[in-house]
């Protein structure tokens, strides 16, 4: 207990503003969480509030993963500052309209069924538009750290940082495809929870994979770096460089498979 | 035997090769003798029988892709193109491995050049020579300093 109390502390010593962001969206998640059986409504056959607490996991795991890595580019002041209020403001306004539209019984993406709906769906375009800047310039702040971490904690930072911007743009991808489906209308049977399709291609699926690179690789490199002692900087760097390799080669084929409409899996495989 | 029977039987020759190089790489029979030797020249035997009773017997040629595409529709033609891949990429695999004790390339980041290579042939020669230039800068291969 005493490390995850050490590790909040740290977070919020780190990156005040993203620390407390992260707690925000995990407070939000607490109360949907609570909220959500009350609630009869479906939305494309599901429970209005799942989306809103996807997101807030997702985002609250990125933010506080951005307050981590300040630390190591915190002596670009004025940029750091920059990055973690544009990221608050945007993600709380994006929540605030997934939350909203969820309330209203409708959906949030891809919704022009009324003047004020598209109106939703285009600011929160224009905020995830800025957040991709402010991750790319975050990656470019950290090919210069102020504190250099180890080699391959570092590059796995980058390669991270570098796979959440391809991320975003699959999502440029997904807004061009007017749909999250591909090969059939949105809202069909999908995996528990998560609710990718399983008889068409989602999108989906390759988004949230290559966002969450941004744990995945920091942590490997700096698993490495930590634990591999006796191995050569080097060895440990090119470790983390091919797990960002095949990473990325993995989810450009689950994202080529889903623009095609083939589903990520079948449960009635399993099933039957 | 058919050609389905003998395209079984190739495949299971060059499976445990596969498994040698990942999991025995450092016997000195397996990196250099078994893998890059004894199972391709098996399979270059096959090979040759299969091509001497196909050649000249069947339609189409080298010159064009038309021409190719017409020579493989024959299953004795297809099946020695076949075998080409399995002998050169277990070739190629052991010398990955053998080049990265070389050249001091830790086996654990070669083994995901193996298995690319197994499936897709030259995306895992590509991803090698990536790995390697990146830790030793350098791209030419054999004694060249």
């Amino acid at each position: 207990m005493t490390t995850a109390r050490g590790f909040l502390v740290e977070l919020y010593r780190r990156n005040r503003v993203l620390a407390v962001l992260g707690w925000l969206h995990l407070a939000a998640f607490a109360v949907l969480l609570f909220v959500a059986p009350f609630d009869a409504r479906t939305i494309l056959g599901l429970n209005p509030w799942v989306k809103p607490l996807k997101f807030l996991v997702s985002i609250a795991a990125y933010v506080w993963t951005l307050a981590w890595l300040t630390r190591y580019i915190s002596a670009h002041r004025r940029s750091v500052r920059l990055i973690s209020w544009g990221t608050a403001v945007i993600f709380v306004g994006e929540m605030a309209c997934v939350i909203m539209q969820s309330a209203r019984g409708t959906t949030s993406h891809f919704n022009l069924k009324s003047p004020f709906d598209g109106l939703v769906f285009s600011v929160m375009g224009f905020l995830i538009a800025v957040n991709t800047l402010l991750v790319l310039v975050t990656l470019l702040l950290f090919l210069k750290p102020t504190e250099r971490p180890a080699p391959a904690y570092l590059w796995g930072v980058r390669l991270g940082l570098l796979l959440f911007f391809m991320g975003s743009l699959e999502g440029a991808a997904m807004v061009a495809n007017g749909a999250h489906t591909v090969g059939a209308p949105d809202g069909g049977a999908g995996l528990p929870f998560v609710n990718w399709s399983t008889s068409a291609g989602d999108l989906r699926v390759a988004h949230f994979l290559a966002f969450h690179a941004l744990q995945l690789l920091p942590l490997a490199g700096f698993t490495l770096s930590r634990y591999k002692t006796d191995w050569p900087a080097r060895r440990q760097t090119a470790c983390v460089f091919m797990l960002a390799i095949l990473y990325a080669a993995c989810v450009s084929l689950i994202f080529w498979q889903a623009m095609r409409g083939r589903p990520l899996l079948s449960l009635g495989a399993f099933v039957l | 035997m058919s050609p389905e029977q003998i395209f079984s039987l190739c495949g299971m020759l060059v499976l445990p090769g596969w498994l040698l190089l990942v999991f025995l790489p450092r016997r000195r029979w397996a990196a250099r003798l078994v893998c890059p030797v004894v199972i391709p020249l098996l399979l270059a035997l096959v090979y040759l029988w299969l091509v001497a009773t196909t050649f000249g017997r069947t339609p189409g040629g080298f010159g064009s892709l038309d021409e190719v595409s017409q020579l493989f529709s024959n299953p004795r033609a297809l099946l020695a193109g076949w075998i080409h891949y399995l002998a050169f990429d277990l070739f190629v695999g052991s010398w990955e491995v053998r080049d990265a004790q070389r050249v001091g390339v830790h086996h654990l980041l070669v083994v995901p050049c193996l298995l690319l290579t197994f499936l897709f042939g030259p995306v895992g020669l590509l991803l090698y020579f990536i790995l390697r230039a990146g830790l030793r800068r350098r791209l030419a291969v054999g004694d060249v300093t």
